[in-house]
């Protein structure tokens, strides 16, 4: 029987694969190897998220596609053929689609296949795996307390269900507006039941909104738009549980995790950095200059002396207070240093500014022009002026004297030279082109895989702007991590070059990001490459790697949406 | 009083009369009445403070007891030890000289859920009342119905503001409009996939707002890889209300994992109701990215969820255009065949210099299969702007009854700003394309310079600097309001000339404002505009009499 699938599978070319060694890619090295694509699958339904996972829990990944309006297939592998069927599995069609909140977790705790869990005014439920390999119709509804007034559109995952304090059991931060909700889940009291979820409280977030009302004109479009982020867990007194941080406007309180699991709903330590004033007058700037961040508190925190406990440093204006962290906990009482700065701080930094590994201070003094003064930027470039000044890392252990040398050991000026207002007015396209175009650099992931079982890692990208599949065997993985984020950040302020226009500023970042490509792939031609779909034809959205259960890779997934919204997944081998 | 004589001398002797009477009687009262001595006080003004410790977040002037005359319902904040707290407090409208006073006659602390709200007459009870949006549901508020009567449940809708903002509750006053021309308030309701209108139906029973019209916006092609895809709710480069935003991750690669917890943006085209084909009933137009969609209203008031006719656009509104600062596209009925036109503005991408092209299609200009726009989408007509225009509007300026076209420019080349930074402003120009029937006029009947005090911008929250607002002298032309400094307010009359329309330079009315104050202003049809200035602690309002 001919299925729908299989007829889409035609439509877009199916076993026919783009071969390697396109027109348009370099010869690759591994010449008797190449990348062929061997299946398409399409989903019959606008999808709105996949997940390659191991959903029937024999070992090897399957895949995961998310309708818009709530369907949930799955399509497995066959060993035997190393290929999927035509048919996805799976029959379930969530109830409330554009309120659903989705996570893959073992909430259940069945030590086995983790289930499908959603959020949404329903609760929170978890769809375990049927019998055919899929998630199954009917849920496990864990808590009706727990639910999700939002509305997300379109089924959503998101990072909500993690285990916070390390019980193994996953947790869940549940959005709720202005505040993330923490419940904690705990052992059931009936085995096979599923866990009970304790509210541990509602802690503030600092939550991005914006909306557009203007409907007088046909071309005017209203818009909704919120961002919340997650709540913040690190370990701060080095007790190897992770503790809860808030962040809400200028108050900072720390949640310490207890040995049994429990977080604190009311903080252990709480710190208001409006307290923290600098009472001498704020410095003069230039003529025609104004101080750029105004005149609030800068915080940051970081390990500065090697204990793994982070530290903290608060500025504000000329004064700089450094707090050490300690087993007991965040302390705001004793200051470990106070420096005196020359100029009011607009920016601070915590960062390694040398080739050591201890963080340095980076303190910056940003200069913008007045309106007035800008007038003139109308036709002409202008500056943002920033003058910095580094205070070496020091300390050793014990050190009682503070972390950061008395005197700055770097100083710097610098120029951000930006282009001429009506010249971006003119033509604004221009110049966010190029800033998409850097975004797509930096935003190159690989997926690793051992793609030809030798037992070593290998790496894979999709790139978005060439449309290519391109294949490194034989990496370093991580070694992208390995440059450095803060490492040339130092060059950058107390280097040679003083004037920063937006060429030199998009060639640096640039550069950083073929470093980080570089580092993994020791800037070798790829050992394979393959052309992707145009983009006329399909938007790429990511590529994944299909695990085969032995830990070799046993294929490449490259996703796409087409025209109609439909999710399209390319299988190369 | 010598300015009173200068203000009505300037005034067409032909058209003096009954209207110079007018202006002399209220100059005068005025000034009795305890104005700023030598200043020009033709309008009065009434603060309406809010108590300690309440910021004022907006107003609206709307005739909340059914008296006739607008009352003024003001949204405040307030911080406290426990957080923020939203209030809207009701000031009905005196009969005697002080039309306000600061104690309100109704206050409520807003409910959590509520986004939004307005001013509607939507229950039988006289006046009307406040209307309260919530993510998915309309409520009413009716300050006076007796204790525990005070709400009423009218809607459930998936309101397309869902999230509300613990310091505002913002005045949203598009979804209250007499859709079927009853004069009944219905719902007109911005949902993420389109709109739902609910047509008020009064009984014995009361008003009800059932069997609502849902209707749906078609999703548009993509910009390709040019810009996001349409229906695409999470971006991160958004183009879609000439606002970019790019965000760049720098870090391991574990980066993603370190970002939002979730992030959701909902949009859709703001729907425009106008009679679209001469039937005399009020239809509704979306513009997406390169169509026009219509959905025809129906004789027993209903829309249908798709359009009844789409229309490909002629300038394509992808994410270039909408980088184009001057890009707006209007609709009214220009040509007065009681069928919606359409002026488009849009930046001329083929010269050299800044210009603006004005392109009008009219429905009469294009008969046939494709109306408006036409098969090769030309324009009826073509006027064009020199540099930067913004801030368009199609309203009767001069009283025929017809809509003009307003419209600002801005225009800068090398010279101008060098002169602007020595000056401290921008120079800006205000014109008026009077409506000639079938058409705008070639020329402007009207240009008037305006120049903005750049110092103090940056403060400034408001974006009206120039509006032409309802007449206020009686000669039937609308006054110009000007605030082209962040703290001056001015009225300025406008009269007709044998070659046009003139500004009379010396002001009707003059008032400090404060830098960060706003202006909101409320038209009348058949009585002189009012206007709020909205500043921190302190609401004014300004009529002239």
């Amino acid at each position: 029987m001919l299925s729908i699938g299989t007829l889409l599978i035609a439509q877009f070319g199916g076993a026919r694969g783009y071969a390697a060694q396109d027109d348009d890619g370099p010869p690759p090295a591994h010449a008797q190897r190449k990348l062929a694509r061997v299946e398409s699958l399409v989903t019959t339904f606008p999808i709105a998220a996949h997940r390659i996972l191991d959903v029937d829990g024999d070992g090897r990944d399957d895949l995961l596609a998310i309708g818009r309006a709530g369907e949930v297939r799955v399509w497995h592998w066959d060993q035997a053929t190393g290929r999927a069927g035509a048919e996805p599995s799976g029959v379930l069609v969530l109830p409330e689609p554009d309120r659903s909140v989705l996570a893959i977790a073992d909430l259940l705790g069945t030590g086995g296949r983790p289930q499908l869990c959603v959020v949404s005014r329903r609760g929170l439920e978890a769809y375990p795996v049927g019998t055919d390999g899929a998630f199954a119709r009917a849920p496990v509804l864990v808590s009706k307390e727990v639910s999700l007034s939002l509305r997300v559109g379109e089924p959503t995952f998101a990072n909500v269900l993690r285990d916070v304090n390390g019980d193994g059991r996953p947790d869940l931060i549940l959005p709720r507006g202005e505040t993330c909700e923490l419940w904690l889940a705990t052992a059931p009291a009936v085995a096979g039941a599923p866990p009970a979820m304790h509210r541990v409280g509602a802690f503030k977030v600092d939550v991005q909104r914006d909306h557009a009302v203007e409907a007088g004109a046909l071309s005017d479009v209203l818009e909704s738009s919120f961002r919340i982020p997650p709540l913040s867990f690190r370990d701060v007194n080095g007790d190897g549980r992770k503790d809860l941080v808030v962040e809400d406007g200028k108050i900072r309180a720390f949640h310490l995790a207890r040995p049994d699991g429990t977080i604190a709903p009311e903080p252990d330590v709480r710190k208001d950095l409006s307290e923290f004033q600098d009472t001498t007058p704020a410095a003069e700037v230039r003529l025609g200059r104004t101080l750029a961040g105004g005149d609030d508190q800068r915080f940051d925190s970081t390990d500065l002396d090697g204990d793994g406990i982070p530290d903290y440093v608060i500025s504000h204006r000329r004064k700089v207070w450094v707090f050490r962290g300690s087993s007991a906990g965040p302390q705001f009482t004793e200051a470990w240093q106070v420096l005196r700065v020359a100029d009011d701080v607009s920016a601070m930094l915590v960062a390694r500014l040398d080739g050591d590994p201890k963080p340095d201070l980076l303190l910056l003094r940003a200069q913008v022009p007045t309106v007035t003064t800008l007038l003139r930027g109308l036709v002409a470039s202008w500056d943002v002026e920033i003058a910095s000044v580094g205070y070496e890392n020091v300390t050793s252990a014990g050190d009682a004297k503070g972390p950061f040398a008395t005197a700055p050991k770097w100083k710097g000026d610098l120029a951000l030279r930006l282009p001429a207002i009506l010249g971006i007015l003119k033509d604004p396209e221009a110049l966010v082109k190029r800033f998409e175009t850097l975004e797509k650099k930096l935003k190159r992931g690989f997926v690793w895989g051992d793609f030809d079982g030798d037992g070593r890692a290998d790496a894979a990208v999709a790139t978005q702007a060439e449309r290519h599949l391109d294949v490194w065997f034989g990496v370093e993985r991580g070694g992208a991590a390995a440059v450095a984020d803060d490492a040339d950040i130092g060059s950058v302020f107390f280097g040679t070059e003083t004037t920063w226009d937006i060429e030199r500023v998009l060639q640096w970042l640039g550069d950083y990001a073929d470093r980080r490509f570089a580092k993994v792939t020791g800037s070798r031609d790829p050992s394979l490459r393959a052309a992707l779909r145009p983009a006329a034809e399909a938007e790429l959205q990511d590529a994944g790697v299909l695990s085969d259960g032995a830990g070799k890779a046993a294929a490449i997934v490259v996703a796409y949406t087409d025209e109609a919204g439909q999710g399209v997944f390319d299988v190369w081998r | 009083m010598k300015r009173a004589f200068s203000i009505c001398g300037a005034v067409s002797p032909s058209r003096c009369a009954s209207r110079a009477a007018r202006v002399g009687v209220l100059l005068v009262v005025s000034l009795v009445a305890g104005g700023a001595g030598d200043q020009p006080t033709f309008g009065r003004t009434t603060p309406i403070p809010v108590p300690r410790g309440h910021a004022v977040r907006t107003a609206v002037l709307a005739d909340v007891d059914g008296d006739g005359r607008d009352d003024v319902v003001v949204s405040t904040r307030r911080v406290g030890k426990r957080g923020d707290s939203r209030f809207l407090r009701v000031h009905l409208r005196r009969a005697d000289d002080v039309p306000f006073v600061a104690e309100p006659d109704a206050t409520w602390e807003v409910d959590e859920a509520v986004t939004a709200w307005t001013v509607g007459d939507v229950d039988p009870a006289p006046g009307a009342e406040i209307v309260l949006f919530t993510a998915n549901s309309v409520f009413a508020w009716r300050p006076r119905a007796p204790e525990g009567q005070g709400f009423v449940r009218l809607l459930d809708a998936s309101f397309l503001f869902q999230f509300a903002d613990p310091k505002e509750a913002f005045a949203f006053e598009p979804a209250v409009r007499d859709v079927d021309g009853d004069g009944l308030d219905d719902l007109v309701l911005p949902e993420p996939e389109g709109y739902r209108i609910a047509i008020q139906r009064r009984g014995p029973g009361g008003s009800r707002f059932d069997a609502p019209s849902v209707l749906h916006v078609p999703e548009d092609q993509s910009d390709g890889d040019e810009g996001e895809a349409s229906g695409s709710r999470k971006m991160r480069a958004r183009a879609a209300r000439k606002q970019l935003r790019v965000a760049l991750s720098i870090g391991g690669d574990d980066a993603e994992a370190t970002g939002d917890l979730l992030a959701v943006t909902e949009r859709i085209p703001a729907p425009q109701l106008v009679d679209f084909d001469g039937d005399g009933r009020l239809d509704v137009l979306a513009q997406t990215s390169h169509q026009l969609h219509v959905w025809r209203q129906q004789p027993d008031r209903t829309f249908g969820t798709a359009p009844d006719a789409s229309y490909d656009l002629p300038v394509v509104a992808d994410r270039k255009r909408r980088f184009d600062v001057s890009y707006t596209a209007l609709t009214a009925d220009i040509d007065g065949d009681h069928r919606a036109d359409c002026v488009l503005l849009a930046g001329d991408k083929n010269s050299d210099d800044v210009r603006t092209q004005v392109l009008l299609y009219t429905q009469a200009g294009r008969p046939g299969a494709a109306p408006l726009f036409g098969e090769k989408g030309l324009p009826t007509q073509l006027v064009v702007i020199a540099g930067f225009a913004g801030t368009p509007r199609l309203i009767d300026v001069d009283g025929d009854g017809r809509p003009d076209l307003t419209a600002g420019s801005m225009r800068l080349d090398a010279l101008d700003a060098v002169a602007a930074a020595a000056k401290g402003t921008i120079d800006a120009e205000m014109y008026v394309y009077l409506n000639t029937g079938a058409a705008f006029s070639r020329t402007p009947a009207l240009t008037f310079p305006v120049s903005l005090k750049a110092d103090g911008l940056r403060k400034a929250r408001d974006v009206l600097v120039a509006r032409f607002i309802g007449d206020v002298t009686g000669d039937g032309i609308r006054e110009i309001l000007l605030r082209d400094e962040p703290t001056r307010l001015r009225l300025h009359m406008v009269r007709r000339t044998k070659d046009g329309l003139t500004v009379v330079p010396q002001p009707l009315f003059e008032t400090f404002v404060t830098p960060d104050a706003r202006i909101v202003v409320r038209e009348h049809a058949k009585s002189p505009p009012e206007v709020l200035i909205l500043e921190d602690t302190l609401v004014r309002h300004v009529r002239w009499p």
